[in-house]
């Protein structure tokens, strides 16, 4: 595998800086609320899971962060980032849902959506990424004949590629066989990918794998109905703890 | 600049390349056509009707390219990404405009070439030769088709934004598309049947200025409001 150091991401944050604050979020879906009256602050070098049951409001929380839904009500400040370009260059959303062009390559879909982002070695990238990910010898099979661990792997590549360094994470594991979920599992677990400079500078993760969860994150954000319920530390909560909070 | 380029790239790649939407198309006007040369009477058939086939053909075919040029954006929430990046609403809507103009600015020229093969030679002037053809008549049906693409294009891309986020969106796309492209039929046909009768430029000059008003008013409409329709 070939390596090609970046530059990484000089961001000049500061070690507890706030990167996104968020008061009195809320969504509807038909006149149902998907969240309410969120509020909370992700600082530099915080690592989030955050945790609920099916259908409390977490990828309409990530999503509303990513700005890829409009909020209804409260606002969202990119405290950290210089301007919203800023933050759209240095984030990415690692979703369950693939988001590529069906009847386009691997490589084309890479290559496009990396092109759309600023100032990458977008040819070097791709590169790597496709070995890291072992998807170099499909990179030119369309993406639809991909199987569905693939597809999860292709965004992946994508992930890795872009290199972002506010990362959202919606059950990225899923579809991935389990040589697949280690390397995201050390991806996250190193907080980037040190040989590339790449640092991650803060992750919110949703997956319903608690103990994995655990494992990744140091702060735990419980969601139940569309609010935030609880907000604690590894430090504060203990696993067995944290899943009696949960099942 | 950069990122419209790589958008326009993308949707050509995916319109000639990716899906076979674009020859659908091709197929489906070659296929009309003749069903209509050899299958209606010949006494039923003037140039009116020709026309009025020819830019049927044409509406419905740009139609299948503008159905899929939103479709693979739905299919997987490939558009997602693109927002993910910070990729600015009205970028997207000129470049895919933009591109799908190109494509079908090409359909028009080969619906156009087959249309006077099929039905010319029964309304042309025996002693017309291919010259004066291609000054005569075809330039002009080029112009007025090259215009009526341009407006269907945006008018096209901003149906589809609108469609985009209900649960409807293929009936919705139609129920928007053709009531909203009837000036550009109306406008289309009736240039044509006039340049069929040799009429003079002021005479036709009226439906050109439709179809660049009709042009102008979804390019300013999708440019402004194509941010706020693909939100979620």
């Amino acid at each position: 595998m070939s390596l090609k150091k970046t530059s990484g991401k000089k961001i000049g944050a500061k070690t507890h800086e706030k990167l996104i604050s968020f008061q009195n979020l809320g969504k509807q879906f038909d006149y149902r609320w998907a969240v309410r009256k969120a509020s909370g602050e992700i600082m530099n070098n915080e690592y989030i899971s955050l945790l609920g049951p099916n259908g409390a409001g977490k990828t309409t929380l990530l999503h509303l962060l990513t700005r890829l839904y409009k909020a209804h009500e409260g606002i969202v400040n990119y405290d950290g980032f210089k301007s919203l370009q800023h933050f759209y260059g240095e984030m990415d959303l690692l979703s369950h849902h693939s988001m590529f062009y069906p009847r386009l390559s691997a490589e084309e879909n890479l290559n496009f959506f990396l092109r759309l982002r600023p100032d990458r070695e977008i040819h070097e990238n791709i590169k790597y990424s496709l070995d890291y990910t072992g998807l170099t010898h499909v990179k030119r099979k369309k993406a639809d004949g991909f199987s569905r661990g693939m597809l999860q792997r292709l965004s992946l590549a994508r992930f890795i590629a872009a290199r972002p360094s506010m990362v959202f994470l919606d059950e990225p594991f899923t579809g991935l066989d389990l040589a697949g979920q280690r390397m995201l599992y050390n991806i996250l677990k190193e907080r980037g990918i040190p040989e590339l400079n790449w640092k991650i500078k803060s992750f919110i993760l949703v997956d319903h794998d608690y103990k994995r969860a655990y494992e990744l994150s140091e702060l735990f954000w419980l969601v139940s109905k569309g609010t935030l319920q609880k907000k604690t530390t590894k430090k504060d909560l203990s696993y067995a703890n944290l899943e009696k909070n949960l099942i | 600049m950069r990122i419209f380029y790589n958008v326009f790239k993308k949707e050509l790649n995916l319109l000639f390349k990716g899906t076979g939407f674009i020859w659908l198309s091709f197929v489906f006007s070659v296929g009309l056509f003749t069903l209509f040369r050899f299958t209606l009477p010949a006494h039923n058939m003037n140039i009116e009707t020709a026309i009025s086939i020819l830019w049927g053909a044409y509406v419905i075919s740009c139609l299948f390219s503008l159905l899929a040029a939103q479709e693979w954006e739905w299919e997987w929430f490939a558009y997602r990404a693109v927002r993910l990046s910070g990729t600015a609403g009205h970028t997207v809507f000129l470049s895919k405009s933009i591109a799908t103009f190109v494509a079908l600015s090409l359909l028009w020229i080969f619906i156009l070439t087959v249309w006077f093969v099929f039905f010319g030679g029964s309304f042309l002037p025996a002693d017309a030769s291919i010259p004066v053809i291609l000054i005569k008549y075809f330039s002009k049906f080029l112009v007025v088709g090259i215009l009526a693409t341009l407006g269907i294009t945006f008018l096209g891309q901003l149906a589809a934004v609108l469609a985009l986020h209900s649960r409807f969106r293929h009936i919705l796309l139609l129920i928007l598309f053709f009531p909203m492209s009837l000036p550009v039929l109306i406008a289309g046909s009736s240039f044509c049947r006039l340049a069929w009768q040799e009429a003079e430029w002021s005479e036709m000059s009226g439906l050109l200025n439709l179809l660049a008003a009709f042009l102008f008013i979804y390019a300013a409409a999708g440019i402004a409001l194509y941010d706020y329709l693909w939100e979620e």
